[in-house]
């Protein structure tokens, strides 16, 4: 069959054309082609129809690329999966447990380490507490200091103090303790907050007669009052009378920035400053925050308070000796001490995933010497080194789908965990939960990890296909050992390196445990009472605090009882500090005298 | 699926008698780059049935075998609403122009 010159030319043209045709289509799409050129020989425009064998070219590649490849290569990956069912288990078990722990950590870090503070411009809220150089740490303020920094301080829009306090309720079922925290006038302003429901308190009601005001949290709201707005405007029976329920805070409202106390406040009441409290000024039990005002860096509220600090110690040198005023931003108050722990988490989890990591590498790897066969075969039918990575990769993504399932699964269970169990005085800790931040996270960190584990192996055995035929070993080459036996050290080493931190800080822990607090503290038990506003007077107060005695020392089984202010080892808002004089020495000068906590205790 | 102009001009001239990628560029004047994809967009859609020529009937032509394509039932179904779509647009369009002519 000889052929005119302008039809072999457009032979030629679909010749070029089915290269971009994938292989397995490619003889089929020529013949068709051919076979249309043929019988159109004698017609006019050949070339100009050859030339849109092109476009049916790539209409054919795009469309054997976009879909028909994949659910291919899904449907292989199944039946793979079906056969090597034990190596799907622990491909996904690994994947699941690590992203799962890598996602929990996240949630954890974002929760609270970078979660916006609920307030109006957060970052310009600090809490202030007193410092006195030598002593360990920062301490809550003493009212007297308070007060004068309120009238002194121009770098704040607002400074206020709450007072913690206790209540008790006598108006549900049985009566009960409410934590509470009386707040000076601006507090509510100071975070630019609005209540759920009602108001909060009006300047007025900061004085003496006006302040049986209480603002509910939303938390006691919902469980002591059924979520009922009508409750506002109503009193509630509390301690010492009836008190006027104003407003409801906004459901995440719980400013914890006591230094001492920490823990959710069931009511929050306006407090009138006692006249006896300006004169307060050692014993520092009142948490204070402040609002920098808007052009004033920390740095300068921080000299003010500074300067301030001096002219209250050059006044007052016998209790203000070296006390100096601390500001620091409310987001450091409150996260700033679990950072570094954080920190060690977040690390430890990385390890924790690397190993994961390495560990489904080599089951890919290891999963690969027995597929070599396969790929073999496949390569001599021609598939390509493109389509064989191709098909790994799919495979690869297969699991990590499922992967992402399971860890998400895990890390619901994991977080719901932390939210009940978790330690009670990190902040935010009972608010995690799985949101669509957690989804996405975990769906990108799965398939980032398994096809940085996929990749290595995909590679390698396509590139490994054709050498197959020759050799007979089912237990790879060389090269591949070698590849395998540097994972194993890498996994090795991190994992070394884990069990080596976690043994150090179950070490720390178990000192912690074992540490002798000098007394004996097995049988003891302890009860926290509040005596002193029904007690009017140290003659009632002793006499109720012996009727205690005495009646509990009459219980069965209690063989002594006694009475401390403030509890050791437990959170106290009491820290009395005075002065205290040896008594076989004379007196020291003003200012120089030693102070030291101190704590009541009946014989 | 999607049905575009050159999809209807296809879908009718499959719907004339026309079973060759050649023939029915003929039929419809549309390119081959064209046909083409609009065929294998039909085929699988499973509108178009596609199957080589006897290979008798090639050599007696001294030709290669060619492809040859027909209508399905769901590509019959498919063709007689391109048809009624383009008669609507041919009615909307006499309604405009006749009336644009009247007045003219």
């Amino acid at each position: 069959m000889t052929h005119p010159p302008s039809m072999i030319r457009a032979l030629r043209i679909v010749q070029l054309a089915s290269r971009l045709v994938p292989a397995r289509l490619r003889a089929d799409w020529r013949q068709e082609w051919e076979g249309e050129l043929g019988a159109a020989s004698d017609r006019p425009h050949l070339i100009r129809h050859a030339l849109g064998s092109f476009a049916d070219a790539f209409w054919i590649r795009q469309r054997e690329l976009a879909d028909l490849k994949t659910i291919d290569d899904l449907r292989h990956g199944f039946r793979q999966w079906r056969q090597q069912f034990g190596f799907v288990v622990t491909a996904v078990g690994i994947l699941a447990l690590s992203i799962a722990s890598a996602v929990t950590a996240f949630s954890v870090v974002s929760h609270i380490l970078l979660r916006p503070l609920p307030y109006h411009q957060p970052d310009r809220i600090v809490t202030l507490f007193e410092r006195q150089p030598g002593t360990a740490g920062r301490t809550d303020v003493a009212p007297g200091n308070f007060l004068d920094w309120r009238a002194r301080a121009t770098s704040f829009s607002h400074l206020a103090a709450v007072d913690p306090y206790s209540y008790d309720y006598t108006g549900g079922d049985r009566p009960i303790v409410l934590k509470a925290v009386k707040v000076t006038d601006g507090f509510f302003d100071l975070f630019g907050i609005q209540p759920l429901y009602g108001r909060f308190f009006r300047a007025d009601e900061h004085k003496k007669g006006n302040d049986k005001v209480a603002v509910l949290s939303e938390r006691f709201w919902r469980s002591h009052f059924n979520g009922d707005p009508a409750v506002v405007g109503r009193t509630m029976p509390l301690d010492d009378g009836a008190y006027l329920i104003a407003g409801v805070a906004p459901a995440d409202f719980q400013p914890h920035f006591q230094e001492y106390g920490p823990g959710d406040r069931d009511l929050f009441k306006a407090k009138d400053i006692e006249e006896y409290e300006p004169r307060i000024r050692v014993s520092g039990y009142w948490s204070v925050a402040g609002r920098l005002k808007d052009g004033v860096s920390i740095e300068q509220a921080r000299a003010e308070m500074e300067a301030i600090s001096a002219a209250i110690e050059q006044e007052n040198p016998r209790s203000n000796k070296d006390v100096r005023a601390d500001v620091i931003t409310l987001r450091e108050h409150l996260v700033g001490d679990v950072r570094p722990a954080m920190g060690l988490f977040a690390a430890a989890v990385v390890a924790v995933l690397l190993i994961a990591c390495v560990n489904v590498t080599n089951l890919l790897l290891a999963r690969g010497a027995v597929r070599q066969q396969e790929l073999a075969v496949r390569t001599a039918l021609g598939a390509s080194r493109t389509r064989l990575v191709g098909q790994l990769l799919v495979e690869t993504l297969m699991l990590a789908s499922l992967a992402t399932v399971g860890a998400l699964l895990i890390a619901q269970g994991a977080m719901r965990g932390l939210s009940n169990f978790g330690p009670r005085d990190v902040m935010w800790i009972d608010t995690l939960h799985v949101d669509t931040a957690v989804i996405g996270f975990s769906t990108l960190l799965a398939f980032v990890v398994t096809i940085a584990a996929g990749l290595v192996p995909a590679f390698r055995l396509a590139g490994l296909g054709l050498h197959m035929p020759g050799h007979r070993t089912m237990t790879g080459d060389r090269s591949q050992r070698r590849l395998r036996s540097a994972l194993v050290v890498a996994e090795v080493a991190l994992a070394l390196m884990l069990i080596c931190g976690t043994s150090l800080l179950l070490r720390s822990f178990i000192n912690l445990v074992n540490v002798d607090t000098g007394f004996r503290k097995d049988g003891v038990m302890v009860l926290q009472m509040f005596a002193w506003d029904r007690n009017t007077g140290p003659v009632a107060l002793r006499s109720f605090q012996q009727r205690v005695i005495e009646k509990v020392g009459a219980l069965p089984g209690v063989q002594s009882v006694g009475t401390v202010q403030a509890m050791p080892f437990i959170e106290s808002n009491v820290d009395i500090r005075s002065a205290v004089r040896l008594l076989d020495q004379p007196a020291p000068p003003p200012g120089e005298d030693l102070r030291s906590s101190i704590n009541i205790v009946s014989p | 699926m999607r049905l575009t102009y050159p999809t209807a001009l296809v879908l009718q001239a499959l719907l004339d008698g026309h079973h060759h990628g050649f023939d029915i560029m003929e039929a419809t004047g549309l390119p081959s780059g064209t046909v083409y994809p609009i065929l294998r967009r039909l085929d699988s859609e499973g509108c178009v049935r596609s199957r080589w020529e006897k290979q008798s009937v090639a050599q007696k032509e001294q030709r290669p075998p060619r492809r040859y394509c027909e209508l399905t039932l769901g590509g019959r179904q498919l063709a007689g609403e391109a048809r009624n779509r383009a008669r609507a647009m041919a009615d909307a369009g006499q309604k405009l122009f006749g009336a644009m002519e009247y007045e003219g």
